[in-house]
Formats: C-alpha cells, structure tokens, sequence
C-alpha cells in the first residue's frame, strides 16, 4: 500500500472538503463566497454557481443581514478561530427560503497574501430535535413526580387509626411520622365535621361499599384549612373482615387557584366593560359641554373671553383622552405581547383616520425588559399618538422603542408635522400627563418640536440586569 | 333623556339654497348639546347644509326617508337602538345616504359593526380639529375612512 504523506494527502484538498460531513465555505472579505464543498449544497439545496461569487447574504436570512455584516467586519479586524455567535441562535437560509439551526465555525486563512475566513456549517436540526424532546420528557416528568408527591398516601386500622404515612401526607398536612401514627385521624377535620360524627361514617360507608370519594375541607397540623380531594378504600381479608383502610388525599388549592385566577381575568373583564359604560357616559357629556361652549366662543365678541373658552375646550378634549386612554389602564395585568398588539392598534388606528404612515417597531422582548412599566410605555404613547393625530398635520409617524445604553430603553415618537408650540398647551392635560408617568417609571422625558416635526423622547431606566 | 322623542326637523333656511350643490347632513345623536354644537361647526363650512336631527336611531331613520341627507352622523351608543342599527336601517332602505359613525371609543368591535352595518367612516369624537369636517367631505365625496385594509376583511 502506497504511502500518503501529510502533504500529499492535503493536496487532494478538494476531494476532501467534499468527503467532509459539514458545509464548508470559504469567503473573502468583502463577503463574497470564492468556494464551496459539495455538503453545503445538498445542505442548503443551491447550485454552486448560485453560491460562488454571490454574497454570502443568500445563506442569512434578510432580517439578520445587518448584523452579520457588521460581526463579520468585526471577525476580519480580529481573526481568530472561534465558533459563530456562540450565544446566539444562528439559522441559515435554504434556496427555497426554509430555515435550519447551525453551529458554524470560523477560522482566518491567508491563501497568496489575500485574508479569507473559513465557514464549517454544521446543520444540528437533528441534534435540536432531540434536545427539545428530551426537554420535553424532562418536563413531563417532573410534573409526574410533583404531582405524585403533593399527594398524602397513608393506611388506618379499623378503628381509624393511622397506620402508616409517607412523605406527601407529611408534607400536606404537617405531622412527622411519629407524632401522627396511632392517632386517630379525626384530627384531619374540621370540629363542625368532627361533631357530626363524619370521620366514622366516612370509614363505615367505606367498609360497606369498598370505596368512597369526597370532596371537602380539612385542617392541617398548624390549624390551617384546605380543601382536598379524599378517596377511602377499605382492605378486606378472606372472609370480608376490614383490616384497614389506605386513604389518599390531594390538595386542590392549586387547582382552586387556577379557578381564582380564572375569576379574577373574568372580573377584569368586566371592569373594563363596566368601565368603558361608565366612561362613555361621561365623555358623552364632556363632549357635549365642549361642543356648547365651542359655539359659544364663536358668539363672543370679547377676543381675550374666546381665547379663555377655547383653553377649556383644549382642556376637555384633553380629559376625554386621558378617560379613553383610561380604559387601557383598568387592565393592570397586560402582558408585553398584549401592549405591543395595543400600540399596533393606536398605529392602525392613526393610519385609517388620518392616511398617515404610522409605523411601529416594538419588540416584545424589549417590552419585557421594562416589566410593570410597559404599561405606562403605554400610556405614553397613546398620548403622543393622540396629539400626533390631533394637532401634527403630519404625514408620517413612526414609534420606535430601543434598548439603549446603560440599563435604559429610549422610546422615540417621531413625526413630520407642523410641530406645536409646547407653551400653548401647557393647559392641557395630555403632556402633564404624560410627565407624571414618566416621573413614576423615573424616566427622562423630552419633547422637541419645530415647523418641520415633533420628537418625543422617553428614556426608561430598565430594572436590573436580568 | 327627555330629549329621546325628537322628531326630525327638516331645516327650511337651507334647503333651497341656490349656488353650489351643498352636502346635505343630517345629525343623530341623544344629547341636545352635542347636536347643537356639531350643527354649529357644520354650518360654519359653505357647502354644509344641515337638514335634519334626530335624537333616537328610530326617528333618525323615518328623517332620512324625509329629507334625503347625503351623509349622516351618528353617534353610536345612544338608548334604545344603537346608531349601528339605525346605520344598518338606513343603508338597506336609503342607499344613496352614507353614514359616520361618531365614537367615543376606538374599539375594534365597534369598528367592525360599523363595517359590517354599512358606514364610510368612523370618526373618535374631539371638540376641536378638523376630523369630522374633513370626515364629512370624504364620505359624501363616496370614500370610504376605513381604509382598503379594513374594506378587505
């Protein structure tokens, strides 16, 4: 057998890259793919001559294009081997526009004096699919033993005595072992059921019928109540004579929470409807006075009157908003999905009145990183909205929320109106409004106008580092 | 309201009125002062013509078969029948006739009944700007304020 030197084995080079189970691209560094291996073409479903001379964007998908341009500037001014993103979750594009997970390497070569980065593409679909299946027979069984554990498993004598305990019923009601068996387990109920002889009729009814099941209150060791759900099962010799019972109890307090919970949204519900009746009540009549008092200034002759009337107008106008923006504020409880669908809805809401471009670019994630305080975000932005639509005559508007530097996220309201001066509504309630919620998130709030626009900008510290 | 059994009132100064066609508007809402007010914004504009009231969506719908208003504005939320069935009334029996919406609140249900009953436009209801001015002109022009999007689902 012929020898194969090192050097002679590396000249066949091409025959290798393509022997190789990974993707390989080799890329210059302006980012554009000089080669390829055989592997990354069934990966991605290209032909190599889509591939080599194109930009290596065709394998990025559009929305992290950027930012690949920008790490990969990075990578060429400090080469070194190292995998891609580590922390990031990298996917790669298919010709026909799907999507797979990658781990992809990165190592500098210098071919005849020109700087190239080598690419390994490693396609984990499989290795993710496992992951996640394992995580999720993880998860299945945690719940199996939490659930198994937060039950009381314990045997009575005849008579009603307990026999035996095991962790669960320790746990549930507060007795060790040894302070429990051989006392009789009456203790468990409450006087009222004690007094109504209920332990014994439980345990006869038990030895009657085998079995029985209830539902109801009992008392833990520290005097305390929860409700539980009770199964008896007698144990009987040959001759049908009872040796005991073994009873399991399961605390539904948890299930009982879900039911609160569950009343709880209903009543929040409700509250916004109860309160949206109530509201529309009293913008109707604010509506109404503002209307009266509107015609009334046009009556007057007195000019300094009129302008006092029109400052009351300004002023209604700017209650009726703060009561609609009002209603968003009885939902304490609105998830970051839940505010980002609602500053959507501000948006479209400005598009179809106005025909202005309003765009909104708000991450959810961004949301989450302000927690309670992505409901005053809210809030704030209904009221830029609202005086963008009010008094802006302008043609494009665009709310944008960024994370910032320094723990902080900068919320920035833009428009291309006629701008206002900020003095003349100083009467109003809308930016004072606005003030007092960003004084609570302890944010910084600006407002710039001038004939060519309004910026509104609101920096929120964030809490601390998550 | 005691207001509630207005009849529609069909405005004689106006409607005669020789030069430019004028936009004829009728008026519904339950509160005296708001129709008072809107019909004093709606008279400062030349070619307005407001030709009738109605404080209840029923007698608003026998007014549109009285006086033939190009566009009415309608509150939504009044006692009795809504303003979304009066709209809806008024666009089965009078086809010619548009109808606004006028709201207090921007939400989606009411926008789409409002769709679905037939109005052109729905309008958030605020003293001043031009909103329900311009609204008017759009909606008796045959445009619809709810955009392509919201005409589409």
């Amino acid at each position: 057998m012929a020898a194969l030197t090192s050097d002679g084995f590396f000249a066949h080079a091409a025959q290798l890259a393509d022997a190789l189970p990974d993707g390989i691209v080799v890329v210059d560094p302006d980012g554009t793919a000089v080669a390829i291996n055989s592997r990354l073409l069934t990966m991605t479903g290209y032909a190599e001559t889509e591939l080599v001379g194109s930009s290596i964007d065709r394998l990025v998908p559009v929305d992290r294009r950027a930012l690949h341009a920008a790490r990969r500037a990075e990578f060429i001014a400090h080469p070194q081997v190292r995998p891609m993103g580590s922390a990031l979750d990298i996917v790669c594009l298919r010709s026909d526009g799907t999507l797979f997970p990658a781990d992809i390497s990165l190592s500098p070569i210098t071919l005849d004096g020109e700087s190239f980065v080598v690419a390994t593409v490693h396609d984990v679909t499989e290795r993710r699919a496992v992951e996640d299946a394992r995580r999720d027979a993880e998860e299945r069984f945690r719940l199996l033993v939490e659930s198994a554990s937060s039950l009381a498993i314990f045997d009575l004598d005849p008579e009603g005595r307990v026999s035996s305990w095991n962790d669960g019923a320790q746990r549930l009601k507060g007795y060790d072992r040894n302070e429990i068996v051989g006392k009789h387990y009456s203790v468990f109920y409450t006087p009222e059921d004690v007094a109504t002889d209920k332990p014994q009729r439980l345990l006869a009814e038990a030895a009657r019928r085998g079995r029985v099941e209830e539902f109801g209150t009992r008392v833990r060791k520290d005097g305390s109540r929860f409700q539980a759900t009770v199964s008896i099962t007698a144990s009987t010799d040959s001759d049908g004579h009872v040796r005991g019972f073994t009873k399991i109890v399961r605390d539904n307090s948890a299930a009982l929470q879900a039911r609160d919970e569950l009343e709880r949204l209903h009543l929040v519900e409700q509250r916004v409807h109860i309160g949206r009746d109530l509201h529309d009540g009293a913008i109707q009549a604010m509506f109404a006075v503002g209307m009266g008092l509107q015609a009334l200034a046009s009556d007057i002759d007195d000019a300094a009157a009129t302008e006092r009337l029109q400052q009351f107008v300004v002023a209604l106008d700017d209650t009726i908003t703060e009561l609609r923006g009002f209603i968003i504020g009885l939902s304490n409880d609105l998830t970051p999905i839940q505010v980002r669908a609602e500053m959507e809805r501000l948006m479209e809401g400005l598009r179809s009145r106005t025909g202005m471009r309003a765009t909104l670019n708000v991450e959810p994630t961004t949301l989450a990183a302000l927690g309670t305080n992505s409901r005053n975000l809210l809030l704030v932005v209904r009221e830029a909205v609202s005086n963008v639509e009010r008094h802006s005559r302008a043609s494009v508007c665009t709310a944008s929320l960024q994370p910032g530097t320094d723990h902080s996220v900068e919320l920035i309201v833009q428009d291309d109106g006629r701008g206002f001066d900020p003095t003349r509504f100083s009467a109003g309630l809308g930016l004072n409004n606005a003030r007092s919620r960003a004084v609570e998130m302890g944010a910084t709030y600006l407002v710039a106008s001038s004939p060519g626009g309004t910026t509104v900008t609101l920096r929120i510290p964030t809490p601390d580092r998550v | 309201m005691s207001s509630d059994t207005l009849t529609p009132r069909v405005s004689d100064d106006v409607t005669s009125s020789g030069a430019a066609r004028q936009i004829r508007i009728m008026i519904c809402d339950d509160h005296a002062m708001v129709r008072g007010g809107i019909r004093r914004l709606l008279q400062a504009e030349e070619d307005f013509a407001v030709v009738a009231e109605a404080a209840s969506a029923d007698t608003a719908v026998a007014g549109v078969g009285e006086s033939a208003p190009d566009v009415v504005v309608m509150d939504v939320r009044m006692p009795g029948a809504s303003g979304i069935e009066a709209c809806r009334e008024i666009r089965a029996r009078f086809p010619a006739t548009r109808v606004l919406m006028l709201t207090s609140f921007d939400d989606d249900d009411t926008r789409r009944a409002s769709i679905v009953a037939g109005a052109s436009a729905y309008i958030l209801k605020q003293i001043r700007g031009d909103g329900l001015v311009d609204g008017i002109r759009e909606v008796a022009a045959g445009n619809s304020l709810f955009g392509a999007q919201a005409l589409a689902t």
